[in-house]
C-alpha cells in the first residue's frame, strides 16, 4: 500500500495537467470550429493583389 | 437588511448621503428611484425577489440618439411591416437572468401599441411587434433605458458570445469527465476492497474521492445548481431543481459520512449524474447549433459594404444600408451580391447555395433578378439595385428565421409543463420514500431517496421534443425549406390534402410553346419563319420562338398594333398574330396564327412553363397517399389543361382568394388536414388559413408571408421530402416521449423499493437522456436514406 502514497499524487498531478491543457486549448479557440479547418488545405489561397510591375 | 441602507435598492451601487430615499430604501440616483417606483407601481415587484444580480444602472439616452429609432429609413431597413404593425428583433444589453427577461416582457406589454414582446434570456434577444401609430419605437427604447437595459441591433458580437458559451460548456464537460473517471476509480476500490481495506486506507480513499468530485459538483455542475436556485426563487420547479437537489444531497451526505466515518459514500452517483447529464445537454446543444448554423449563414450572407459605381464610373465603398434602389453596384468575382438587383452586365454564373441549398451554380441572363447573398463565380458583375438591403430576400429570410427560432412548439411547452409538475411530485415522493425507509430500515433510507431523485428525473422527457425539432431543422435547411412555425412540423406530418395555387406556384408565370399545328409546309419552316418575324418584336410571347431562330432574315417587317406582325421571309409574305390578321379567316382566336394573310400555315399555342420539379412533386406526393387539388384564379380551361398535364384530378378555376379560403374551411370541416402551397403574395390569407402554409420564397413577397414554411429553393422537387421529413420528425418525437414516459414510470417503483443503487439510478437516467438525444440526431440525416 505504500506505493499508493506515490501513485495517487502522480495521478492527481496528471489529471490536473490534462485539465489545464484542455482549458488552454479551449480558450485558444481550438474547439470552436471542428469542421472547416479540415477542409482548409483543399481550398485555394485567397487571391492576392498582383504586384505592379516595377 | 442593512445593505439596503447604504446600497442602492435598485442597482446596488453605493448610495451617498444626500441620495434620494423612499421609505427605508436608498437609491444612488433619481434614475434608479424612478425605475424602482415604476416597477413597484406596475405590480412587477416580483422582479426584485427573483433577480440573481443587481439591476443595470438606468441611463437615459440622449434625445438625438432616441430620434434615430423613429427615422423611416431606419425602420425600413430593420423592421418588417405586418398587418399595419412593425416587427423586429433586437439585442438587449443587461439581460442577466430570467427575471430580467420577465421584467422586460411585462414592462413592454404595458405600453399601448405593443402587440407582442418576447425575450430570450439565454440569447438576450427581444422579438418585438408594435404599432408605430400608437407608440413610437423610441418610446419603447426609452422605457427600457429607464430600467437600465440598452437596446441594440443584432450584430456579429452574438456569435462571439455563443463561441465563449460553447468553450465554457466543453471545459465543464472535460472537468466532469476527468473528475468522474478518477472518482469512480477510487470508488471502485471502496466497493470491492471493503473487507481488506484498513479503516485508515478507506478514509484516505474517501478523502481522495471527495477531492476529485468536489470540482465536478461545483464547477462542472454549476449550471444545474444555478438553474435550481433560479427555479426556487421564481417558484417554478423544473428539472434543474431535481438534478441540483439530488447531486447536492449525494455530495453532502457523502461529505458527512467521510467526516463522521459513517457507513457509505455516494460520490460516484453525484459525479456520474453531473457528467452524463452534461454530455446529453452538450450533444443536444450541438445539434441545435448545427441547425441554427444554417440560419446564421443566411444572416451573414449579405456583405456589410457594397461597391457603388458613380456616374463617372468611379467605384466607392458604401455601407450596404446606404444603397438605394437604382444604384449601380459592382460585385467582384468571388464576392456576394449585397442587395437584390437586376444583372446589368452580360450573363453570369452565380452560386445561390446559401439561399436555396442548391450547390449547382445558376446562370443568369442580363436583366434578370439576382438575389443578395449569391456569389458571383467566375467574373465580376454589375447590378442595378432593386431593393434596399433590409428588404432583400436574404435579409427577410434571416429575420423570419431568427423569429422562428425564438418560439417553441406546443408539444415542447406541454412537455415542460408536465415535467414541472412531475418534479414537484418526485420531490415529495423522494421525501416520502426517505421517511418510510427511515422507519423500516434506516441504512437504506438515504440510498433509496437518492435513487428515486436520480432515476426519476424527467430530463429525457424535457429533451424529447426540443432535440427532435433542433435536429429536424437541420434536415429542413438542407431541403431548402425554412420552418418558421415550430408547430408546422406537426401540421405537415398530419396533412392529408395538399392544395396548390397555379400561377407562380406550379408554373413560373412565363410562357412556353406547348402546341403546334401545321397546315402547310414543314414544322421547322413554320417555326423558323415565326422566329424571324418575331425577332425584333418586344412582346412577352415573342420569346416563345427565340429557341427556333435559325438566322433567316425577315425584311420589310411591320407591326400592326393589336393584330400582329407582317414581313417578307425568304421573299414570301408572312403574317403572324391574331387569326383574322394572319389567315384572313375570322373565328376562334385561341393561339398564335401564322399565315400569308389569306391562308393558314400554322397555329401555335402557348402554355405557362412548369416550375422545375412540379411533376416530381405531384408524383411524389401522390405516391405518399396525399390528396392533391389545384385551386386557381385563372380561367377554367387553362387550369383544366394544367391539371390534366400534371395528373391532378381535383381542380377549380376562377377562384378568388375568399373562395380558396372557403374551400379550405370546407375541407377542414370534412375532417381533412390541409396544406396549401402558394406564392405568398396573393395567397397570404389562404396560406394562413390552411393547417400548414407553404410559400415559395420570392423577394418582397416574404415580408407579408403568413406561411409556416418557406421554400427558399426555386424548384418544387423537394416537396415530397419535406412532408416525409415532417412525418419522420413526428415519429421520432413520439418515440422519444413514449420512451421517456415509460422509463420514468418504470423506474420509480423500483427505486422506491430500494432495489436500485444510486449509481445505477444515475446511470439509467442519463442513459435515457442520451438515448432520446441520439434518436433525435437520426433526423439530421436526409430523408430517403434508410434509417
Amino acid at each position: 500500500m505504500s506505493m499508493l502514497i506515490w501513485l495517487v499524487p502522480v495521478t492527481l498531478l496528471l489529471v490536473g495537467c490534462a485539465v489545464w491543457a484542455f482549458f488552454w486549448a479551449a480558450d485558444g479557440g481550438q474547439f470552436d470550429d471542428l469542421d472547416s479547418p479540415a477542409l482548409a488545405p483543399l481550398l485555394d489561397d485567397a487571391p492576392e493583389d498582383a504586384e505592379p510591375p516595377a | 437588511m442593512d445593505s439596503t441602507l447604504d446600497r442602492c435598492f435598485h442597482c446596488g451601487e453605493p448610495a451617498g448621503a444626500g441620495a434620494p430615499r423612499t421609505g427605508d430604501r436608498a437609491f444612488c440616483c433619481s434614475g434608479c428611484e424612478a425605475a424602482a417606483a415604476w416597477i413597484e407601481s406596475a405590480g412587477l415587484a416580483g422582479y426584485y425577489r427573483a433577480r440573481r444580480t443587481a439591476a443595470p444602472l438606468p441611463e437615459p439616452p440622449a434625445a438625438a440618439a432616441l430620434a434615430r429609432w423613429d427615422e423611416p429609413a431606419f425602420l425600413d431597413a430593420h423592421a418588417r411591416a405586418e398587418d399595419g404593425q412593425l416587427a423586429a428583433t433586437f439585442v438587449v444589453e443587461g439581460v442577466r437572468c430570467a427575471a430580467c427577461a420577465w421584467l422586460i416582457e411585462r414592462a413592454l406589454a404595458r405600453e399601448p401599441g405593443v402587440a407582442t414582446a418576447t425575450v430570450n434570456a439565454a440569447t438576450s434577444r427581444l422579438a418585438l411587434r408594435w404599432d408605430p401609430a400608437l407608440v413610437p419605437l423610441s418610446q419603447l427604447v426609452a422605457r427600457l433605458a429607464g430600467l437600465g437595459y440598452r437596446v441594440h441591433l443584432p450584430s456579429r458580437e452574438d456569435a462571439r458570445a455563443a463561441a465563449l458559451e460553447r468553450r465554457d460548456s466543453l471545459k465543464r464537460l472535460a472537468v466532469a469527465g476527468l473528475g468522474a473517471m478518477q472518482a469512480m476509480m477510487f470508488s471502485e476500490a471502496l466497493y470491492f476492497g471493503t473487507d481488506e481495506l484498513s479503516p485508515a486506507t478507506r478514509d484516505f480513499f474517501r478523502w481522495l474521492t471527495l477531492l476529485v468530485s468536489t470540482p465536478v459538483v461545483f464547477y462542472a455542475g454549476a449550471p444545474f445548481l444555478r438553474g435550481a436556485m433560479m427555479q426556487l426563487r421564481l417558484r417554478a420547479p423544473g428539472m434543474d431543481l431535481l438534478v441540483g437537489a439530488s447531486v447536492l444531497l449525494a455530495w453532502g451526505a457523502s461529505l458527512a459520512a467521510t467526516l463522521l466515518r459513517a457507513e457509505a459514500v455516494y460520490f460516484d452517483a453525484a459525479v456520474m449524474f453531473v457528467f452524463f447529464l452534461l454530455a446529453a445537454r452538450h450533444i443536444e446543444s450541438e445539434a441545435r447549433r448545427r441547425a441554427t448554423a444554417a440560419l446564421e449563414v443566411l444572416a451573414r450572407a449579405q456583405p456589410a459594404t457594397a461597391l457603388r459605381v458613380g456616374a463617372d464610373g468611379a467605384e466607392s465603398a458604401v455601407a450596404v444600408e446606404a444603397v438605394e434602389p437604382g444604384d449601380r453596384l459592382r460585385v467582384r468575382a468571388g464576392e456576394a451580391v449585397p442587395v437584390d438587383g437586376r444583372l446589368e452586365s452580360e450573363a453570369a454564373e452565380l452560386d445561390e447555395s446559401v439561399l436555396t441549398g442548391e450547390s449547382q451554380a445558376v446562370m443568369h441572363a442580363s436583366g434578370e433578378l439576382v438575389l443578395a447573398g449569391s456569389v458571383a463565380l467566375s467574373r465580376p458583375v454589375q447590378i442595378v439595385a432593386d431593393r434596399r438591403a433590409g428588404q432583400s430576400t436574404v435579409a427577410l429570410l434571416a429575420e423570419l428565421a431568427a423569429r422562428a427560432s425564438a418560439s417553441r412548439p406546443r408539444a415542447a411547452r406541454l412537455a415542460d409543463r408536465v415535467a414541472g409538475r412531475f418534479v414537484v411530485a418526485m420531490l415529495f415522493a423522494a421525501a416520502a420514500v426517505g421517511v418510510f425507509w427511515a422507519g423500516v430500515d434506516a441504512p437504506r433510507a438515504l440510498p433509496a431517496t437518492l435513487a428515486v431523485l436520480a432515476a426519476t428525473c424527467p430530463c429525457a422527457l424535457a429533451l424529447a421534443v426540443p432535440a427532435a425539432i433542433a435536429s429536424a431543422q437541420a434536415a429542413f435547411a438542407r431541403l431548402g425549406a425554412l420552418v418558421l412555425d415550430p408547430d408546422a412540423v406537426e401540421s405537415l406530418a398530419r396533412a392529408d390534402t395538399v392544395l396548390f395555387d397555379k400561377t407562380g406556384t406550379l408554373t413560373t408565370g412565363r410562357p412556353q410553346l406547348d402546341e403546334l399545328q401545321v397546315f402547310a409546309g414543314s414544322r421547322d419552316e413554320a417555326l423558323a419563319a415565326a422566329a424571324a418575324l418575331e425577332r425584333g418584336v418586344h412582346h412577352p410571347l415573342s420569346a416563345l420562338f427565340r429557341p427556333y431562330d435559325d438566322g433567316r432574315i425577315a425584311s420589310a417587317v411591320e407591326c400592326f398594333a393589336g393584330a400582329g406582325v407582317e414581313g417578307l421571309v425568304g421573299g414570301e409574305r408572312r403574317r403572324i398574330g391574331k387569326r383574322a390578321f394572319a389567315t384572313g379567316v375570322a373565328g376562334d382566336d385561341d393561339g398564335i396564327w401564322l399565315g400569308d394573310g389569306a391562308r393558314a400555315i400554322a397555329r401555335f399555342a402557348s402554355a405557362e412553363a412548369l416550375r422545375p420539379g412540379a411533376g416530381e412533386a405531384v408524383a411524389g406526393l401522390t405516391a405518399q397517399g396525399l390528396r392533391l387539388a389545384l385551386l386557381s384564379g385563372d380561367s377554367a380551361p387553362r387550369v383544366a389543361a394544367l391539371a390534366a398535364r400534371l395528373g391532378i384530378g381535383d381542380w377549380r378555376g376562377r377562384a378568388t382568394p375568399a373562395e380558396k379560403l372557403a374551400r379550405i374551411r370546407e375541407l377542414q370541416s370534412g375532417g381533412r388536414r390541409v396544406a396549401m402551397v402558394g406564392d405568398g403574395v396573393n395567397d397570404a390569407a389562404v396560406l394562413a388559413g390552411a393547417d400548414a402554409g407553404i410559400a415559395i420564397a420570392e423577394g418582397a413577397a416574404l415580408a407579408q408571408s403568413r406561411a409556416s414554411v418557406v421554400l427558399a429553393s426555386p424548384g418544387l422537387g423537394r416537396l415530397p421530402a419535406l412532408f416525409a421529413t415532417a412525418r419522420r420528425t413526428r415519429r421520432v418525437m413520439r418515440q422519444n416521449l413514449a420512451w421517456a414516459a415509460a422509463y420514468n414510470l418504470a423506474a420509480l417503483p423500483l427505486a422506491a423499493a430500494g432495489l436500485v443503487p444510486p449509481w445505477a439510478a444515475a446511470l439509467g437516467m442519463t442513459a435515457s437522456s442520451l438515448l432520446v438525444t441520439l434518436n433525435a440526431l437520426r433526423l439530421a440525416r436526409p430523408a430517403g436514406v434508410p434509417a
